[in-house]
């Protein structure tokens, strides 16, 4: 018999619900986003975030469970996200999650985060399996896994400073470009030249896989910030965007290859908001291919953050770990591997 | 008809179920929001299991809308809306200043209850009890000056309870010493059995609120809007 679990995704902005058949089949992925409400603040208010997931989350699990066509009794499992990410809209998320669980008398599984990210690849590829490197990036995090097994993760780098979605964020931010600055950037830098202008790309050289990006952050925003004081002529908006991204890229894709080079794996996976961006996708895949490797990333709406995933990875860990207790906390910082 | 109330707007997180308005059980946690978070549900199924009663065979759920810490009432609302979705268990909200002011129904005074809010403000209102509650002044966020300049100007004595009032003790009876009577003992927070017994009023009126749109009553705006809206003012 088929098993149907419930994933709830409540970690930053997107209030989600899902229904996922036996970890693949995706039966519902319903996503309330505020992306709207945040933007004239220019990021995420934490505040604003909590008080619009609990406005939401009882109409997004509703509409999932309809489209779906099951009912609460028919789950083998409610799937909720408990970290990491922002505590006061995990605590929404997690509330729901266990008083549904409690009251339909179905298990509860708390998912991290980072690894439903993970999971999103397995929901579209039958062909993919463990171990590989896997890339999560994104507005909130940039971090390289060693995926060993399922269930079985080892962080080998992370940024040491902002993630990369992060910087995308904070220069379209200081250019009034608006949030979030990943597509506008995205889509002004295609019409841009990448190599018109070099930016440093911090510790692409050095030892392991730690990333930082503030220090290309700052020296895009000291470069535009000279043109204007000195009333030199800039280049062309674009050129400056692309060779900017360009920096981002290079320094992901040189790390994520080194460390399938290193680890030996024959797959290199992308994962989380940032993985959307097609010069990524493009830039990984052609090294990929160089390498005679295979690269896996989600279809673009797997890629931010939603619930199909949650109840994917969920589906997993109630088979292979077991049930969460309803004491379950949520935990702001939580680390793969950390496991309850 | 059997209630649960919940209260969690305050760091005491207090819970009971009534039964035509007795207290069947009742439980009351000291913690911090994250605990309460983490607690909750748990605390909900000990009660039932105490009484020996499924969830389903309850009447209705009463929660405290605020005002009051704003992750304690998101956690407490949250929990409410997933039991109800999954029960049809109607929900009633209700104000948790009309709760403490209740709970000091019999005083023959005034009655102002006070809550904590951020940085030197306080959420208050003053009530009279005759019939019913009846609200002298409206529910506010205010700092202590201003609210004890508003309550000087009302002609009869007043009681004042609430959350760590020793903290205002000084201040308050130098202003205003002849008018007031502060209570430190309990309750001073707003229990789940006054929540249950308020919301049963409004169930046995018939009414109900709806979880798909049911929100806390914060009474104050996030910080990030009072900043935009100051900004787009000047
Ligand atoms: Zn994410």
């Amino acid at each position: 018999m088929s098993e149907l679990i419930l994933g709830i995704e409540s970690s930053c902005d997107e209030t989600s619900a899902a229904i996922v058949e036996d970890g693949k089949i995706i039966k519902s992925n319903l996503i309330a986003s505020q992306i709207k409400i945040h933007q004239k603040y220019g990021g995420v208010v934490p505040e604003i975030a909590s008080r619009k997931h609990l406005e939401y989350i009882i109409p997004v699990i509703d509409k999932a469970l309809k489209i779906a066509q099951t009912k609460g009794k028919d789950l083998s499992g409610i799937a909720v996200t408990y970290g990491p990410g922002l505590i006061g809209s995990l605590l929404v998320g997690l509330g729901v999650a266990k008083a549904l669980s409690y009251a339909w008398g179905i298990p509860l599984v708390g998912v991290n985060h980072l690894e439903a990210h993970i999971y999103a690849n397995f929901l579209e590829n039958n062909n993919l399996k463990p171990p590989f490197i896997c890339l999560v990036v994104s507005g909130g995090h940039t971090t390289l896994v060693y995926v060993q097994n399922y269930g079985s993760y080892k962080i080998i780098g992370e940024t040491r400073d902002d993630a990369a979605g992060e910087i995308f964020d904070k220069i379209a931010k200081f250019l009034n470009l608006g949030y979030p600055g990943g597509p506008v950037i995205e889509r002004l830098a295609q019409e841009g030249n990448p190599l018109a202008l070099r930016f440093p790309q911090p510790l692409s050289r050095a030892k392991g896989y730690d990333f930082s990006f503030s220090g290309l952050k700052t020296a895009v925003i000291y470069y535009l910030k000279n043109k204007i004081i000195s009333r030199e002529q800039l280049p062309p908006l674009e050129d400056i965007l692309a060779s900017f991204q360009k920096a981002v890229i290079d320094t992901l894709v040189g790390k994520t290859i080194k460390a399938v080079n290193d680890f030996k794996t024959e797959y290199v996976v992308l994962a989380g908001g940032v993985s959307a961006n097609q010069l990524l996708r493009k830039a990984i895949s052609e090294k990929a291919k160089a390498q005679k490797i295979k690269a896996f990333f989600p279809s673009i709406n797997l890629c931010t953050d939603n619930a199909a995933m949650v109840a994917a990875a969920g589906y997993y860990k109630l088979k292979n770990v077991g049930q969460s207790s309803l004491d379950l906390e949520a935990i702001s910082r939580l680390k793969l591997g950390q496991e309850n | 008809m059997k209630i649960l109330g919940i209260d969690t707007s305050t760091r005491i997180s207090s819970l009971a179920i009534i039964e035509n308005e007795e207290i069947v059980v009742e439980l009351n946690i000291n913690s911090n929001y994250k605990k309460t978070s983490s607690i909750l549900v748990l605390a909900i199924q000990d009660l039932l299991k105490r009484v020996d009663w499924k969830l389903d065979e309850l009447d209705g759920l009463a929660v405290s809308l605020g005002p009051g810490s704003f992750t304690g009432l998101r956690v407490g609302l949250g929990v409410v809306k997933g039991l109800s979705y999954a029960t049809s268990l109607p929900v009633v909200g209700v104000n948790s200043l009309d709760v403490l002011a209740y709970s000091w129904k019999e005083a023959p005074f005034l009655i102002c209850p006070l809550l904590e809010c951020k940085k030197g403000e306080l959420f208050y209102g003053v009530f009279k009890y005759l019939h019913g509650l009846e609200k002298i002044i409206d529910y506010k966020c205010e700092s202590l000056d201003r609210l004890l300049m508003k309550i000087s100007v009302l002609k009869e004595k007043i009681l004042i309870i609430g959350e760590r009032i020793e903290n205002y003790r000084t201040q308050i009876e130098k202003e205003l010493s002849q008018k007031v009577i502060l209570i430190e003992t309990s309750p001073y927070f707003p229990g789940g059995a006054n929540v249950a017994r308020l919301g049963l009023e409004r169930l046995k009126k018939g009414e109900k609120d709806d979880i798909f749109t049911m929100i806390p009553f914060y009474l104050r705006k996030s910080q990030a809007e009072v900043v935009w809206e100051k900004r787009k003012e000047s």
